[in-house]
C-alpha cells in the first residue's frame, strides 16, 4: 500500500467512525433510562367490595396442548391475550395465538386466532424455522400492540432467537416479523416469558434470558422507533452463570427494582435482585423464603408498594398455584391464595398485569389444556391478606 | 431493501466463495481460467439448489445471524489469489487478520456465552470507547501500510450503512466461522511446522532443509496452506 493510499483511507476511516460515533450520541439509548411508573386511578380497597372471578380465555380442544399465555390491556379497557398452541410442545404444527376481550366484567373472549406459524415466521423472516414458542405482547400507548415470540430454527429451545411483530389495529392486522440479533455466537439462545416495562421516554425493559452453555437473564431495552421505522434496541446482563433464568421485574419507582428468578440450582427457591438505575445494573441473585420447582413466576406491583408474585409453591411440581404477597420490597412474603392444587396436574407460567380500572389479571397454562384467565380486586387481595398465613 | 434480504446476500456470497474454493482445490488441473469459472457456477448452483423448498444458502442464514466483512474479504482474498495468481492481501496483512479474527473470537465468545457477569457484545449496540478502539487498531494497521486495516474501514461502512441485520457492531468484525478460521489458519501450519521440524531433525539432522541450489534462503509461506481458500499452488514457496 502506497504512504498516499494510506493518509486517503485514514482520513475516509476518521470519518466513517465520526459517523458512527455520533449515530451512537443520538441514539435512544443514550441517556439513562426511567421506569415509567403510571398511578392509575382506583377506588381504595375499603370503598370496594371483594370481587374475584375465573374463566378460560381458549376453548376446550381435544388433542391441543396450550402453553405460557400473556395478556395486556389496550386503550378502552379491551383486553389482548397472546399463547402458543399444538399438538404439543415444539410441534412442526404450533402456532401463537391471539385473543381479544372487550371491557366489562361479562365479556367474553373472541375465538382465537392465528397469528404466527412456523411457515409464516419463515416466510417473513427469510430463513427456515422449525418451530415457535413462547410470545409475550405489550403495549403502552393503548393503541401500537408490540408481540415478541421465539422462534427455533436448530435444536431445541436452547437454540432459541427473538423475533418482533407490531400491530397498529389492536390485533386485527400485524407486521412482518423482524429478527432481533441478541448474540453474537449464531444467534442462539434468547427467549422471553414475562412483562416489559414501559420506560419514562418511551420504549420498554423486556426481561429476557439465554440459556445455551449459561442459563442467565437479561434485559432487551426496545425504543419505540418512529412509524414506518425499525425499533432501536440493545440488551444487557443481570447476571452470569447457569442457575437464574426468566427473570420478574417490579418497578419500585422511577429508577428502583426488584427481580425475580426461575432458579434451575439444586437449591430450589425463587431468587432475587434489585436494581437502583433502573436496571442497567444489578445485584447478586440471592434466594428468598419461597420455593421454586424450576418453574416460571410472575411479580407485580400493587398499590400501597406491595409486592403480589403468582408462583408454584414446590421445591418439585407444578401442581399448585399460589398468591403471595411481601410488604417489604420483596424481603419476606406472605401467602394469600391457593389458586389451583391438584396432584399430578400442572398449572404454571404465571402473567400479571393491572388494568387502568384497578383490577388485577392473570393469567396461566391451565393443566396444558387451557390458558386460565382470573381477575380480582383490591379489595379481595386485603380480604385474603387478613386471614394470609405466613 | 430489508436488512434480512441484505444480510441474506452476503450470506449467500460467502457460502458461494467458501465453496468455490473448495471446489477449485479438487479441480486442480484445469486451466486456471476454466477452474475458476466452473468452480464459481457450481458453487452458485449448490447453494441455490432448493432442500425442502428453502435454498442452501437460506438455511446457512437461518443458523448463522450475519457474516462479517473480514471473513468475506479473506474468502474474495483466497479466491481472487487463486484466479490470478496473486493474491490481494500480502502475507503480513493476512496474518493479521487471522489474528484479528482468534483473538476476536477468544475474547467474545466464552462470555457472550455466559463466562462471567461481563458481556463484551453489550458495548456492541453502542459505545463510543468499543468504536474508538476500532478506530484506533484501524488506523494504527493503515499507518504501518497493513491492508487489513482498509479491510475495517470496508466493515465500519458496512456498519454505518446497516448492511447486516445485526445493529451491533461486533458483527461487522467478527463472526463465529471467521474465528474458526482464524483458529485453523493459525494453529495447524504452526502445529505441522513444529511436527515437520521435529521429524526433519531425526532423519536429516546434517542437511539445511532451508537452503536452496541457489544459495539464498527460502521461507515457506506461512500464510496458512492448509485452507481451502487460501492460494497454496498459486503462491507456493516465496523468497
Amino acid at each position: 500500500m502506497k504512504s498516499r493510499h494510506a493518509a486517503g483511507l485514514m482520513i475516509v476511516a476518521c470519518l466513517l467512525y465520526s459517523w458512527a460515533i455520533l449515530q451512537t450520541a443520538s441514539s435512544p439509548f443514550s441517556s439513562s433510562p426511567a421506569f415509567a411508573v403510571t398511578n392509575f386511578p382506583r377506588p381504595s380497597a375499603e370503598e370496594q367490595r371483594p370481587f374475584f372471578s375465573e374463566g378460560f380465555i381458549t376453548p376446550s380442544v381435544h388433542g391441543m396442548t396450550v402453553h405460557s399465555g400473556s395478556i395486556c390491556e389496550l386503550s378502552g379497557g379491551i383486553l389482548a391475550s397472546v399463547w402458543y398452541g399444538g399438538s404439543r410442545e415444539g410441534g412442526q404444527d404450533v402456532c401463537v395465538y391471539f385473543s381479544s376481550r372487550s371491557p366489562g366484567e361479562g365479556g367474553e373472549w373472541n375465538n382465537p386466532k392465528s397469528i404466527v406459524s412456523r411457515d409464516s415466521a419463515s416466510e417473513e423472516l427469510n430463513r427456515y424455522i422449525k418451530k415457535v414458542g413462547n410470545p409475550v405482547i405489550f403495549s403502552n400507548s393503548g393503541q401500537k400492540l408490540w408481540l415478541l415470540y421465539v422462534s427455533v430454527s436448530l435444536g431445541g429451545w436452547s437454540g432459541s432467537s427473538l423475533n418482533l411483530k407490531t400491530s397498529e389495529d389492536c390485533g386485527i392486522t400485524w407486521s412482518r416479523s423482524v429478527r432481533l440479533i441478541l448474540n453474537p455466537f449464531f444467534n442462539v439462545s434468547e427467549l422471553v416469558r414475562n412483562r416489559p416495562l414501559p420506560l419514562a421516554g418511551g420504549g420498554f425493559a423486556i426481561p429476557i434470558y439465554h440459556e445455551f452453555l449459561g442459563r442467565f437473564p437479561e434485559v432487551l431495552w426496545l425504543s419505540q422507533g418512529s412509524p414506518g421505522s425499525p425499533a432501536a434496541y440493545r440488551k444487557s446482563r443481570m447476571a452470569g452463570g447457569r442457575s437464574y433464568i426468566q427473570p420478574s421485574l417490579v418497578p419500585l419507582d422511577a429508577h428502583n427494582a426488584a427481580a425475580f428468578y426461575r432458579n434451575m440450582t439444586p437449591e430450589r427457591s425463587v431468587a432475587m435482585a434489585t436494581t437502583c438505575n433502573a436496571g442497567l445494573s444489578w445485584s447478586q441473585p440471592r434466594s428468598v423464603d419461597l420455593p421454586n420447582p424450576n418453574s416460571a413466576l410472575h411479580a407485580i406491583l400493587m398499590p400501597g408498594g406491595q409486592i403480589l408474585m403468582a408462583f408454584n409453591d414446590s421445591r418439585k411440581e407444578r401442581d399448585n398455584l399460589r398468591l403471595a404477597i411481601s410488604d417489604d420490597k420483596g424481603e419476606d412474603w406472605k401467602r394469600i391464595a391457593t389458586l389451583e392444587n391438584s396432584e399430578g396436574a400442572e398449572f404454571s407460567y404465571p402473567y400479571l398485569v393491572r388494568d387502568h380500572g384497578g383490577l388485577t389479571h392473570l393469567v396461566y397454562t391451565w393443566r396444558r389444556k387451557r390458558i386460565k384467565h382470573i381477575v380480582f380486586n383490591d379489595a379481595w387481595v386485603q380480604r385474603q391478606m387478613k386471614s394470609a398465613t405466613p | 431493501m430489508r436488512a434480512d434480504v441484505i444480510s441474506f446476500l452476503f450470506t449467500l456470497l460467502a457460502l458461494t466463495l467458501g465453496l468455490q474454493g473448495l471446489l477449485e482445490h479438487i479441480a486442480g488441473n484445469m486451466s486456471r481460467v476454466n477452474r475458476t469459472y466452473w468452480a464459481f457456477v457450481t458453487a452458485l448452483s449448490i447453494v441455490l439448489i432448493p432442500v425442502q423448498g428453502i435454498p442452501v444458502a437460506r438455511w446457512l442464514a437461518s443458523i448463522n445471524a450475519s457474516v462479517s466483512i473480514p471473513l468475506l474479504t479473506m474468502l474474495l482474498n483466497g479466491i481472487w489469489a487463486r484466479s490470478s495468481g496473486a493474491p490481494l492481501m500480502d502475507g503480513k496483512s493476512r496474518r493479521t487478520a487471522w489474528i484479528f479474527g482468534l483473538t476476536g473470537g477468544l475474547f467474545l465468545y466464552p462470555m457472550a456465552l455466559g463466562w462471567g457477569s461481563f458481556d463484551p457484545y453489550e458495548p456492541g449496540y453502542g459505545s463510543v470507547w468499543l468504536l474508538l478502539s476500532f478506530m484506533g487498531l484501524t488506523l494504527l494497521l493503515l499507518q504501518r501500510k497493513n491492508l487489513f486495516g482498509a479491510v475495517l474501514v470496508v466493515a465500519i461502512l458496512a456498519y454505518d450503512l446497516h448492511l447486516l441485520e445485526s445493529r451491533n457492531v461486533w458483527d461487522y468484525f467478527v463472526d463465529p466461522l471467521y474465528a474458526l478460521s482464524s483458529f485453523v489458519a493459525l494453529i495447524v501450519p504452526f502445529s505441522k511446522k513444529a511436527s515437520h521440524h521435529t521429524t526433519h531433525q531425526k532423519e536429516l539432522p546434517r542437511q539445511n532443509p532451508l537452503n536452496s541450489e541457489s544459495g539464498k534462503t527460502i521461507t515457506p509461506n506461512r500464510d496458512f496452506q492448509c485452507l481451502p481458500f487460501v492460494e497454496e499452488k498459486a503462491i507456493g514457496w516465496r523468497e
